[in-house]
C-alpha cells in the first residue's frame, strides 16, 4: 500500500461533477427532490419579473387615464397571479426541506456503513481516519454543512444565471450599449467577488483550525467523564482560560474576515452607486430627448438595479459551491474506497475439518506510518511505518489451547488481528488448514472466528440482537439462551425477567437493561458462544472482574473450547495454567514456547514474569 | 418533565413577556452594546430603501414637471452619493455586529459545559441534566428557542423602523387617500388585510403541524424502532467505526448496523412522520409568502385607484405605493414575529432552566486548617448512601476511620461500593444518613474548595485532556517545571520523556493538536499518577491504578509506591489482591458494608472470611503444584 504514505488527497470534482453527483443519489433515494427543484428554479426565476413589471403597469394604468373598473380588473388578475406564485415558490421552497435534509443522515449511515467494508487497517490508518471525519464534517453543520448547502445553493445559482439571462433579453430589447455597459459592469464585479473568494479561501486552514480548538475545548470541558477530575484537582480556572482563548481565536479570525468583507462591501457599494448614477443619468437623457415614457423609465431602472443583484447572488452560490465542492470531495473519495472482498473467493468453510490448525509462515507485518491502534497496546510507541513481525513462524494446532503472553507492546493484538483477518501480513502467508486464507473472501473467513476483544461493543438494541449481531429475525433464541446460560448470565437475566426482545441500554427502552462491567464481560463471552465458530480467541477478557468472577471464567474456559482451537491472551499469567500451550512473544519475536511446566523448568523470561506476579501470592494460606 | 406534545403550545402571555426579558438581560449581560447596535444597524437597514424610493419619485415627478436636467443630475447625484454613504455606514455596523453576535453565541454555546465545572456533582451525572442539555440542543435547532428571541428583536426592530419609514414617506397619502371618491380604494385594502390575517392564520396553522413534527422526538419504543436512524451516534463516533467495527466485522454485524441506520429512512412509520413534516412546512410556506405577494399588486392598485382620480402625480404613485407596501408589509411582519415567538415560547424554557440553574448541595463555609504535620483524620459515622434514582444503597450503615500516614488498602467485589467510598470522602456525594468527619467536623461544613484540596485521587475513570503534558500534570497554565518533570519520573513516565520532540509542550492525543501524541493506557495511567503526586495533597486516593499495566510495570509502579507516597495518608483499591500487600491496612467491602478490617497476615488467617475466598480466588492459580 505504497499510495497511502502521504496524506491522502481525493480527487478533486468540478462543481458540475458534484450536481452531477447529487442529481444521481436524489434518483435513487429521493426523485420527487429533483421535481421539487426544477418547480422551484423556473417560478423563481419568473417572480423577480412580476416585481419590476409592477409599477411600469401601474404607471401606465394612470398615464393612460383608463376606468377604475379597468384598473382593479388588470391589477387585481396581476395580484393574485402574483400571490399564487409567490405561495408556490415558498411552498416548494419550505415543503422540499425534510425530503432534501434527510439526504445528512442518510448519507452519515451510508459512510458508516462503507467504514466497515473496508479493509480494517485502512480504517485504523491516520490518513483514512482524516479522510473519514472530514467526509462526516461534509454532511455536518445542518444547513449551513456542504451536502445541504450543495442543494440550496444549486437551486439558488441556477435561478439567478436563468434570471440574470431573462433580465439581459429585457435590457438588451432596450439598449445594446447598455446591456454592454452592464456586462463590463458585471465582469468587475465577478472580478472583486473572485478576490473576496480568494481571500475567505485562504482562511480556510486557520479557520478550521481555530474550530477544531474550540469544538475540542468545548466538549473536553462538557465531558461529564472528566467531572470527578475536574472538581478534586480545581480545573475550573485552567478549562475557563482554555475556552476563552479557543473563543478569543476565533473572534480575531471573524475580526479579521470581516474587516475584509467590509473592504469588499465598501467597494460593491461604490460600484452600485456609479452604475445608479449613469443608469440614471441615461434614462433621463432618454427620457428628455422623448424617447421613453415614465412607465418605461421605472422598469428600466428596476431592470438595471436588479441585474448586479443577480450578479451577486450568483457569486455568493459560487463561493458557497466552492466551499462545498471542498468537503463533497471527501464525501466522494470515501465512498469510492475499494472494499474488502466480501463476495469472490470460490471457497467455502464449510469444507474445512474442525478443530482447525493455523499457521503463520514466514509472516512480516508493520504498521503503516500514522497508524494507531487505539487497543492501547501498540500505541505505546509513536508510530512511523513499525514493523510488528519479521519472519514470524507459528503453528495452532487443530484443537490446541494456546496462550499469549508478554508485556504491553509486544505484539499480542497484533497477532490476534492478523490471525483473524483485520490484517494483511506484508510478506508470507497464514494458513488455515494448509490453505492460504487470501482464497477465501473476508465474509467466509470471518465466520470461523469468535473473538471477545478488549474494548465492549454494546449497542443501544435488543439483548438478542446485541448476541448475535443480526437483526432480530435471525435470532435463533434457544441456541442463544443455551450460550447465555453457559457464559453465566442467563441466571441473571431470568430473573430480572428480561427476554431476548428487551432493549439494552437506556436509548431505546426507558427500562433498558444495563449491565455492570462484570456482567458485560460474560454477555460478551456469551456472544462468542452464540456464534460457536471453530477459532475462539479471548482477549483479556477478565480485566473488569473481581476475582471470583475472573476464577468462574477460568473454570469454565475448557468446556468453552471443547472440540475448538483457542487462543487466550492474559496479563494475568494464572490463566496460563489451562492452555495446552504458552507463547510468549517480546517485541514481535517468539521468545519462549512450551507448557507452563516446561517454561518454569527453563526460567527464561516467562518462569520471571510468572514469578514477579506470584511472589504476592506465595505465603498465602493455604 | 414537560412532554414534547406541548411544546407548542402557547404560554400565558404574562409569563413569556418575562421570560423574553430574562433572556433579553442575559444577553445584554453578556454585551451591553449588542442591542444599541442593533437598533442602529436596523435603523439604517430601513432607512435605505426609502431613500432610494424618495430618489426614483422625485425624478419620476421631475420627469413629468419637465424640469431641467442638469439640475436634476445634480440633486440625484448628491442623493445616490448619500445612500451609498449611509451604506457604507450599515456595512460598518453589520460587521462589527457579526464579530459580537458570534462571540455571544461561542459564549452560549459553552454554557452548559461551563456551568457544568461547578455545579453540583450529582447534578452532572443525572439524568434531568442529559436530558435539560437534549432539550436546549433540540430547542435552539431549526433556529428557535433562545435564536428565536434573537432573530425576531432583530425583525420587529427592523419592522417597527419600516413603520416610522413609511409614515413620514407616506403621511400624505393618507390624506389623499380619505378625499378620495369612491369605495374602491378602501374595498381594496380591505381585501388587502382580510388576505393578510387568513394567511397569518393559516401560516400559523401549517406551522404548529411543521413543528409538531420537528419536535416531536420518538418516544415510545415503538415509534424509536420506526423513525430514530442510529447514523450519527455511530458514524461520529470512532469506537464504532474503527475500534468496535472489528466486532461487527467478526459477527457479520453489517446487516444489523444497515437495518438502524440508513434502512430506518425507508421504513413506513418515518415516511409518514416525514410526509406529515412536509405538508406543514409546505402550508406554512405557501400562506406566508402568499399573504406577502398580494401587499405589492394590491397597493399598486389602490394608489393607482387614487391616482385616476387624479389626485397626485405618476411620481408619488410610486412613493406611495412603496410606502403603503411597507407600512402593511412592516405590520404583517410585526404579527408574524410576535406569533414566532408565542410559537417558540416553550422552547425558550429549557435555556431559562440552564440560566437559572441551582446548586443544591449546602456550601460550608469554613476554611480547612492547613497544617503542615498533615494531622487530618477521617472518620466514616454510620454512612447510608444511595446513588439519585437507584433503589438499592451502594454504602449501607458504613463506618470506618482513616488515620494519619495510614495506607489502606479496599478490595470486594464488583458492585460492593468501593468507588462509592472515594465519590464520598471527596465529597462529590452527600450521604443520605450518617456523616463523614474531618478531624470530628462534618466535611459538609467546609469550603468545598478548600476542602478538595486535601485529597489528589486517580480514578479509574480519570481523564486526561488533549493539551499540554505540562499542563495536563499541572492542571494550570503556569507551573513549576522541574515538578512536573520530578513527578512524571516518580510515575514511571520519565522513560517516554526523551522520545518527546516538544517535551513538556507535546499535546496529547491529536484532538487539539495535530503534532500530539498518541499515549496508551498504561502510559495515561501514568500520567495521572503525576497528576496525583504534582497536587502534593495530604490523601492520596488510588482506584485501580495498575489495570491498564503488564506484570513488569505494574511491579515498578509497586516498588515505586512508598517513595510516591512518602507520609501520605493512602487508599488503595485493586482486583489484583497481590498488591494490598504494599498496605499496612486491608478493608474488606461486601454489599456496601465493611465486613473485614486487619493486615494481610490476620485477615487471611480467617478461612471463612470474605478475603480469604478473594484471594484464595486467584491465588490458586499462582502456587506451585509441587
Amino acid at each position: 500500500m505504497e499510495t497511502m504514505k502521504k496524506a491522502f488527497e481525493p480527487k478533486r470534482h468540478s462543481i458540475l461533477s458534484n450536481i452531477g453527483f447529487f442529481i444521481r443519489y436524489y434518483r435513487v433515494y429521493r426523485p420527487v427532490v429533483l421535481v421539487c427543484c426544477a418547480a422551484e428554479i423556473l417560478i423563481s426565476a419568473l417572480l423577480p419579473l412580476f416585481t419590476i413589471y409592477l409599477p411600469k403597469l401601474a404607471i401606465d394604468l394612470v398615464e393612460q387615464s383608463v376606468s377604475v373598473g379597468y384598473a382593479v380588473r388588470v391589477l387585481g388578475i396581476y395580484s393574485l397571479a402574483m400571490m399564487l406564485f409567490c405561495g408556490l415558490n415558498r411552498g416548494i421552497n419550505y415543503g422540499k426541506y425534510n425530503l432534501y435534509n434527510e439526504q445528512r443522515g442518510n448519507l452519515m449511515g451510508m459512510l458508516f456503513l462503507k467504514s466497515l467494508r473496508i479493509p480494517y487497517a485502512d480504517m485504523e490508518s491516520g490518513e483514512m481516519k482524516q479522510l473519514y471525519w472530514k467526509a462526516c464534517d461534509t454532511v455536518q453543520g445542518g444547513d449551513w454543512g456542504a451536502s445541504s448547502r450543495m442543494v440550496a445553493e444549486t437551486v439558488s445559482i441556477s435561478v439567478n444565471i436563468l434570471s440574470f439571462l431573462l433580465y439581459s433579453t429585457v435590457i438588451g430589447y432596450l439598449s445594446t450599449p447598455m446591456l454592454l455597459i452592464l456586462v463590463v459592469l458585471s465582469f468587475i464585479n465577478y472580478a472583486v467577488s473572485m478576490s473576496h473568494i480568494r481571500y475567505e479561501e485562504s482562511l480556510w486552514g486557520e479557520r478550521a483550525q481555530a474550530n477544531k480548538h474550540y469544538y475540542c475545548v468545548r466538549n473536553v470541558i462538557g465531558n461529564v467523564q472528566g467531572a470527578k477530575d475536574i472538581r478534586i484537582y480545581g480545573m475550573k480556572k485552567w478549562m475557563v482560560w482554555l475556552r476563552d482563548r479557543a473563543i478569543g481565536g476565533l473572534r480575531r479570525l471573524e475580526e479579521k474576515s470581516r474587516r475584509k468583507n467590509a473592504y469588499y462591501e465598501r467597494i460593491g457599494l461604490a460600484l452600485a452607486a456609479g452604475r445608479n448614477l449613469g443608469a440614471y443619468v441615461y434614462l433621463l437623457y432618454q427620457v428628455s430627448a422623448g424617447g421613453l415614457s415614465a412607465g418605461e423609465f421605472v422598469l428600466y431602472f428596476g431592470a438595471i438595479t436588479g441585474f448586479s443583484g443577480f450578479i451577486n447572488s450568483i457569486m455568493s452560490s459560487l463561493a458557497s459551491l466552492r466551499g462545498a465542492a471542498n468537503g463533497i470531495d471527501y464525501l466522494r473519495a470515501y465512498l469510492d474506497l475499494p472494499e474488502e472482498n466480501h463476495t469472490d473467493g470460490g471457497r467455502h468453510i464449510e469444507e474445512l475439518e474442525t478443530p482447525l490448525q493455523i499457521e503463520f509462515r514466514d509472516v512480516s507485518f508493520a504498521y503503516q506510518s500514522g497508524s494507531e491502534d487505539e487497543d492501547g497496546e501498540e500505541a505505546a510507541q509513536p508510530s512511523e511505518g513499525r514493523e510488528i513481525f519479521r519472519h514470524l513462524n507459528l503453528t495452532i494446532h487443530a484443537g490446541e489451547k494456546l496462550a499469549l503472553v508478554g508485556v504491553n507492546g509486544a505484539g499480542k493484538t497484533t497477532l490476534v488481528k492478523l490471525l483473524c483477518g483485520m490484517y494483511e501480513p506484508d510478506e508470507g502467508a497464514i494458513l488455515i488448514n494448509g490453505i492460504d486464507r487470501s482464497e477465501y473472501s473476508k465474509d467466509e473467513l470471518y465466520r470461523l472466528f469468535s473473538v471477545v476483544f478488549q474494548e465492549p461493543l454494546i449497542l443501544p438494541f435488543t439483548i438478542g440482537e446485541n448476541l448475535a449481531l443480526k437483526r432480530v429475525e435471525h435470532v435463533d433464541e434457544e441456541r442463544a439462551w443455551a450460550a447465555l446460560d453457559k457464559a453465566g448470565i442467563g441466571q441473571t437475566l431470568r430473573e430480572k425477567g428480561q427476554h431476548l426482545e428487551s432493549y439494552m441500554t437506556k436509548v431505546i427502552a426507558k427500562d433498558g437493561v444495563e449491565f455492570s462491567g462484570g456482567q458485560q464481560q460474560r454477555f460478551l463471552l456469551a456472544r462468542a458462544l452464540y456464534k460457536d465458530a471453530p477459532v475462539l480467541i479471548l482477549d483479556e477478557p477478565t480485566a473488569a472482574l473481581d476475582p471470583i468472577a475472573e476464577s468462574e471464567v477460568y473454570e469454565h474456559y475448557n468446556q468453552f473450547c471443547q472440540g475448538k482451537t483457542a487462543v487466550f491472551i492474559s496479563h494475568r499469567l494464572a490463566s496460563t495454567k489451562f492452555s495446552d500451550r504458552i507463547v510468549m512473544l517480546e517485541n514481535g519475536r517468539i521468545v519462549e514456547t512450551g507448557t507452563h511446566d516446561e517454561l518454569m523448568r527453563a526460567g527464561g523470561a516467562y518462569a520471571k514474569m510468572f514469578e514477579i506476579q506470584s511472589s504476592y501470592y506465595e505465603e498465602a494460606p493455604i | 418533565m414537560t412532554t414534547q406534545t406541548d411544546l407548542t403550545s402557547r404560554l400565558p402571555l404574562r409569563e413569556h413577556i418575562r421570560n423574553i426579558g430574562k433572556i433579553l438581560k442575559y444577553v445584554q449581560g453578556m454585551n451591553r452594546y449588542y442591542f444599541p447596535a442593533v437598533a442602529a444597524f436596523q435603523m439604517l437597514c430601513a432607512a435605505i430603501p426609502y431613500m432610494e424610493l424618495l430618489l426614483s419619485a422625485y425624478i419620476l415627478d421631475g420627469i413629468g414637471a419637465h424640469k431641467d436636467i442638469k439640475k436634476m443630475i445634480f440633486a440625484v447625484t448628491a442623493a445616490v452619493l448619500g445612500i451609498m454613504l449611509a451604506g457604507f455606514l450599515k456595512s460598518t455596523i453589520g460587521n462589527i455586529l457579526e464579530v459580537r453576535r458570534q462571540q455571544m453565541y461561542y459564549l452560549y454555546d459553552c454554557e452548559t459545559n461551563t456551568k457544568m465545572l461547578d455545579m453540583d456533582f450529582s447534578r452532572i451525572d443525572s439524568p434531568q441534566l442529559r436530558m435539560l442539555q437534549e432539550r436546549i440542543w433540540n430547542d435552539n435547532n431549526w433556529g428557535a428557542g433562545i435564536n428565536s428571541v434573537f432573530w425576531q428583536v432583530n425583525a420587529i426592530l427592523r419592522r417597527c423602523f419600516d413603520l416610522i419609514g413609511a409614515a413620514i414617506v407616506g403621511l400624505p397619502v393618507a390624506g389623499h387617500m380619505l378625499r378620495t371618491k369612491g369605495n374602491a380604494a378602501w374595498a381594496v385594502l380591505g381585501a388587502l388585510i382580510i388576505v393578510q390575517v387568513v394567511g397569518i392564520r393559516l401560516h400559523v396553522y401549517f406551522r404548529k403541524m411543521a413543528d409538531a413534527f420537528r419536535y416531536q422526538l420518538p418516544e415510545t419504543v415503538e415509534e424509536k424502532e420506526e423513525r430514530l436512524p442510529f447514523s450519527w451516534r455511530f458514524a461520529t463516533q470512532d469506537n464504532f467505526t474503527y475500534k468496535n467495527g472489528k466486532d461487527i466485522r467478526i459477527y457479520g454485524g453489517y446487516d444489523l448496523m444497515k437495518r438502524w441506520t440508513i434502512d430506518v429512512y425507508q421504513r413506513k412509520g418515518y415516511q409518514d412522520w416525514v410526509s406529515k413534516g412536509v405538508k406543514g412546512d409546505a402550508g406554512d410556506g405557501f400562506f406566508s409568502s402568499m399573504a406577502g405577494g398580494a401587499i405589492g399588486g394590491a397597493c399598486y392598485l389602490i394608489v393607482t385607484i387614487i391616482a385616476l382620480s387624479g389626485a397626485i402625480t405618476v411620481g408619488s404613485v410610486i412613493r406611495f405605493a412603496g410606502c403603503l407596501g411597507g407600512l402593511v408589509d412592516a405590520v404583517s411582519g410585526l404579527f408574524y414575529s410576535f406569533s414566532e415567538l408565542a410559537l417558540s415560547a416553550r422552547r425558550q424554557l429549557s435555556t431559562l432552566e440552564l440560566i437559572g440553574l441551582q446548586d443544591e448541595m449546602y456550601k460550608g463555609t469554613l476554611p480547612v486548617e492547613k497544617r503542615s504535620d498533615g494531622e487530618y483524620q477521617i472518620e466514616f459515622r454510620n454512612v447510608s448512601f444511595r446513588y439519585p434514582g437507584a433503589d438499592h444503597y451502594a454504602l449501607k450503615n458504613f463506618s470506618m476511620k482513616l488515620n494519619i500516614g495510614e495506607k489502606l488498602a479496599i478490595v470486594g467485589m464488583n458492585g460492593s461500593g468501593k468507588t462509592t467510598m472515594i465519590k464520598l470522602l471527596c465529597r462529590l456525594y452527600d450521604p443520605q444518613e450518617g456523616e463523614i468527619l474531618l478531624n470530628g467536623v462534618n466535611i459538609r461544613k467546609f469550603r468545598q474548595d478548600e476542602y478538595c484540596r486535601l485529597f489528589a485521587v486517580v480514578f479509574q475513570d480519570f481523564m486526561l485532556y488533549p493539551f499540554p503534558l505540562a499542563q495536563n500534570v499541572a492542571v494550570d497554565t503556569s507551573y513549576d517545571e522541574t515538578r512536573v518533570r520530578r513527578c512524571l519520573d516518580d510515575a514511571g513516565f520519565g522513560m517516554r520523556m526523551p522520545s518527546l520532540e516538544n517535551g513538556l509542550d507535546t499535546c496529547l492525543y491529536k484532538d487539539y493538536d495535530d503534532s500530539g501524541i498518541e499515549i496508551s493506557g498504561g502510559e495515561a495511567q501514568k500520567i495521572a499518577l503525576a497528576r496525583a503526586i504534582y497536587k502534593d495533597a495530604p490523601f492520596i486516593l488510588l482506584d485501580e491504578p495498575t489495570a491498564a499495566l503488564d506484570p513488569l510495570a505494574e511491579y515498578e509502579i509497586y516498588t515505586n509506591f512508598d517513595k510516591i507516597i512518602g507520609t501520605k495518608t493512602a487508599v488503595y483499591i485493586s482486583h489484583r489482591l497481590s498488591s494490598c500487600r504494599f498496605c499496612e491496612k486491608i478493608a474488606v467491602f461486601d454489599e456496601g458494608r465493611l465486613v473485614q478490617m486487619g493486615s494481610h497476615e490476620e485477615l487471611a488467617a480467617d478461612k471463612t472470611g470474605k478475603y480469604y475466598e478473594l484471594w484464595n480466588a486467584q491465588a490458586q492459580y499462582y502456587k506451585e503444584e509441587a
